[in-house]
């Protein structure tokens, strides 16, 4: 999507500290989670069950009578370990694939496109989810499938970038200096890509949260009793006229997250790249 | 365009027959015996012996891909694990269900998308822009099945007029159908606006603008035709993403369609159901983008002699 962004009720400075902040809470809190949670986030209490907000649990208690808030607060921890290994394993598989089929060309970049092509004509989170159906569930399993569905976009722009910087001088002179393909690539075509590729990844995190989360609801992402904010969401929709505040929770907190990641993924690239390419994911 | 059509659909059967092959492989490849996983540790070994042979794992990988392509070209998924029925009647109960949802949930996107991209392109900056912009902003980040939840929650509770869950009861389609539609409706939105602004400063509308037209008619005669590439593409590349997003949605409102097949297949490892689910979902997803690009040239007659 290019072009101007829309305007919106909030201005865009206000907009962007908003998300910062959110950010930076979120990631403060997923790495003192253990410290800031008042209690042991399986720890299960039968008595006290589907309970509202009160001192003892300041955001109540979920089905199984566990503490909401420290569910929450280790969910957030799982959510950006989960989101923040995939978008780097992308970003490191696209890169080196994409530079590397157009930098070599051929036969390897004909099946290298064709793949990404496939790959991109389809939602991300099919792709997703028949990886997740095959390889099987857990935090492993899940980081492999959402960088598998992240690398193409991150793929296509390397090998664009690689198509029109090995033709220029400081590459051609490298080559004539007799300099092989593998330190032309990581000298010359890696730190001149990294950037831009760094950009646009930056713009990938909203989608990439969006899609753990939407796994996580359906039950395929990080298995019980860990909590993951999309597995909180999903148990909240089982109890929801009788304790609606399990779904708000994580449901809000998924939103902002999203929105703050959307936020800054769409500033950076118009602050630091004037060109790029979104792809966007529909839930 | 007949040459161009003619070429595009040629370049639909390898696109398709590589995410067949990538589906075929990715079967293979799981980790130990599909027999022994399908049927559990302590199944009899001539149970996992009938099965091997019935999924063919006993033969040739290459005759296995051969086979698999010959059975599916005839229509046969093979048979679901947990149900003993053939994955092709599974998939053809569920099927028309989830289009159901996914089409209604198009159709609403559309007749919002484009109004209000209209209305927020015609004063870029002004309060009704300014509006859909946070509009758009929030559906972005809404994500489906937390629009649902939140739907549930008023209807249920707030004003009980519509059914809330299942497929029975008439009017049940709706709260589906607009949780599904809302994401697609807020990127169309951004996508409709984004290149109506675009379009509005080219010299061909100052023109018109010129010769004393109104700006409606700017708009509608001139503008419009050249700013409706962009979000075709858009649309041809989300429909796609809409009926896999009804997976989630299905999930919310217990909604029995393709979602709680392929969940409920995926949870107790019926692969021929996930495998058949997955082809059918990709499928779709091609042949909405196959349409677009169709349409795309059809809109754009530039594309055609590229």
């Amino acid at each position: 999507m290019r072009g101007p962004t829309p305007g919106c009720v909030m201005n865009e400075s206000r907009r962007k500290g908003l998300a910062l902040g959110f950010i930076a809470l979120w990631a403060a809190a997923a790495l003192l989670a253990p410290l800031l949670a008042p209690y042991p986030y399986a720890a299960t209490d039968l008595s006290s069950r589907l309970q509202g907000p009160s001192a003892r649990h300041l955001l109540g208690t979920d089905d199984l009578g566990r503490d909401v808030l420290s569910r929450a607060l280790v969910g957030g921890r799982v959510s950006l370990a989960v989101t923040g290994m995939s978008l780097v394993l992308a970003l490191v598989l696209g890169t080196l694939l994409g530079l590397l089929s157009g930098y070599v060309g051929g036969i390897l970049d004909m099946a290298a496109s064709r793949l990404v092509d496939v790959l991109l004509a389809l939602p991300g989170l099919l792709v997703a989810i028949a990886l997740v159906a095959y390889v099987g569930r857990g935090f492993a399993p899940l980081v492999l499938a959402l960088s598998c569905t992240a690398w193409v976009g991150y793929a296509r722009m390397a090998r664009s970038l690689a198509l029109s910087l090995r033709e220029r001088d400081f590459v051609l002179a490298s080559r004539a200096a007799g300099a092989g393909p593998a330190h032309i690539l990581i000298r010359h075509l890696l730190p001149q890509a990294a950037p831009v590729l760094a950009v646009q990844a930056a713009a990938g995190g909203a989608g990439v949260l969006l899609s753990e989360a939407g796994l996580s609801f359906l039950g395929l992402g990080v298995q019980p009793p860990h909590p993951s904010w999309g597995e909180m969401l999903a148990s909240g929709c089982d109890v929801l006229l009788e304790a609606p505040h399990l779904a708000l929770v994580p449901g809000l907190l998924i939103f902002g997250a999203v929105w703050a990641l959307n936020v800054l993924g769409e500033s950076i690239p118009q602050d630091l790249a004037p060109e790029r390419s979104a792809r966007v994911v529909a839930l | 365009m007949r040459r161009y059509a003619a070429r595009r659909l040629l370049l639909f059967i390898p696109t398709m027959l590589g995410l067949l092959t990538v589906v075929f492989f990715l079967g293979r490849a799981l980790p130990g015996d599909p027999a022994e996983l399908m049927l559990g540790d302590n199944a009899a070994p001539e149970a996992r012996a009938a099965l091997r042979r019935e999924l063919r794992l006993d033969e040739p990988l290459g005759s296995q891909y051969v086979g698999f392509l010959h059975d599916l070209f005839r229509g046969d998924l093979g048979t679901s694990m947990r149900t003993r029925r053939p994955v092709a009647e599974e998939l053809a109960r569920a099927f028309p269900m989830t289009a159901e949802l996914g089409g209604a949930a198009f159709l609403l996107a559309c007749a919002a998308a484009f109004p209000l991209g209209l209305i927020s392109a015609r004063r870029p900056g002004s309060a009704p822009d300014r509006l859909v912009g946070t509009f758009t902003t929030v559906g972005l980040s809404l994500p489906s099945f937390f629009i649902g939840p939140l739907l549930l929650l008023a209807f249920a509770v707030l004003w009980p007029v519509l059914p809330v869950s299942g497929s029975d009861e008439p009017g049940s389609l709706i709260l589906p159908a607009v949780t599904l539609s809302l994401p697609l409706a807020a990127v169309l939105t951004r996508v409709i606006r984004a290149s109506l602004v675009m379009e509005s400063g080219r010299d061909y509308l100052q023109c018109a603008r010129m010769k004393g037209l109104s700006e409606g008619r700017v708009y509608r005669v001139h503008a419009l035709r050249n700013a409706l590439l962009p979000p075709i593409t858009v649309l041809g590349l989300q429909a796609g993403a809409v009926l896999t997003g009804a997976i989630l949605a299905e999930r919310i409102f217990r909604w029995p369609g393709m979602g709680s097949l392929v969940i409920t297949a995926i949870k107790s490892r019926d692969y021929p159901v996930v495998q058949g689910a997955v082809i059918v979902f990709a499928l779709a997803a091609l042949l909405s983008s196959l349409a677009a690009d169709l349409v795309y040239a059809w809109a754009d007659p530039r594309v055609r002699y590229e």
